[in-house]
């Protein structure tokens, strides 16, 4: 029986994780990492990189399903960012055609929403 | 040396493929994975770790690139074949769709990655690109 929710997971965002993420994911875009770069944009300060987010919540998806999963579509948004040094949490709860993910902030800022669908019966 | 040309929107043509990138899922990137999301204890190669890839082959593929570019959304279909750790995982990247709309430039770059000759996962990277 599917669950009815994909439990919380978070994770503290801070000037080293993204350091560290930049180096697995080879995105090292100043928006990320550089201060005094972010500054001048509409951000004000760095963000932490979108796909740290996304693996998070991917993370979450696969502690609820685990082995079982397979020929999943993840549609999502970054419907708003993360700045860098602030804690984040992924989770889900099963909607009519799959499961409504997010990933939010502790302010309750949703920066990631979107849906989780099963090519094939679990 | 030879400079090269900065990607900027108007260089983007549907149908653009940019390369294809390899990056092995070696103890380096286990290390790295490990210490932001934890332990790795499956062989498997974690899904996230996938998309990590993808991005490294997509903003290798792509340079140079200005700076300042934002990741819009994205779509992910995965496979049922799930690679392990130490295997590597090879990423096509190409140009889907462009647009400008409200004086921003939208551009859809396709993501195909695969290992041992069987597809891991496809989607799209949806930027708004900076220039």
């Amino acid at each position: 029986m599917l669950p009815e929710k994909i439990s919380d997971l978070s994770l503290q965002t801070s000037h080293e994780l993204a350091t560290s993420y930049a180096a697995l994911s080879f995105d090292y875009n100043p928006l990320h990492l550089d201060e005094e770069f972010a500054a001048k944009t509409a951000f004000g300060a760095p963000i932490a990189h979108g796909t740290m987010a996304l693996n998070l919540l991917l993370q979450a998806i696969e502690n609820a399903f685990g082995s079982k999963m397979g020929h999943e579509n993840l549609e999502i948004r970054f419907s708003a960012p993360v700045k860098v040094g602030e804690r984040i949490t992924a989770g889900g709860v099963r909607a009519d055609d799959g499961y409504s993910v997010w990933v939010k902030t502790e302010a309750g800022v949703t920066v990631i929403s979107g849906l989780l669908r099963f090519g094939r019966q679990l | 040396m030879e400079e090269q040309t900065l990607w900027t929107f108007d260089r983007f043509e549907p149908g653009q493929i940019f390369g294809t990138i390899d990056v092995m899922m070696d103890a380096k990137k286990r290390a790295g994975w490990v210490s932001i999301y934890g332990k790795a204890d499956s062989d498997l190669l974690p899904r996230g770790m996938a998309v990590a890839a993808m991005m490294e082959s997509y903003v290798r593929a792509i340079q140079p690139r200005p700076s300042g570019n934002v990741h819009a959304s994205q779509v992910l279909n995965f496979s049922d074949f799930r690679p392990r750790w130490g295997t590597t995982l090879s990423t096509t990247v190409s140009c889907a769709a462009k647009e400008e709309k409200k004086g921003r430039f939208w551009v859809d770059f396709g993501i195909l990655v695969s290992a041992d000759a069987s597809e891991v996962l496809s989607g799209t990277i949806r930027s708004i690109w900076a220039k």
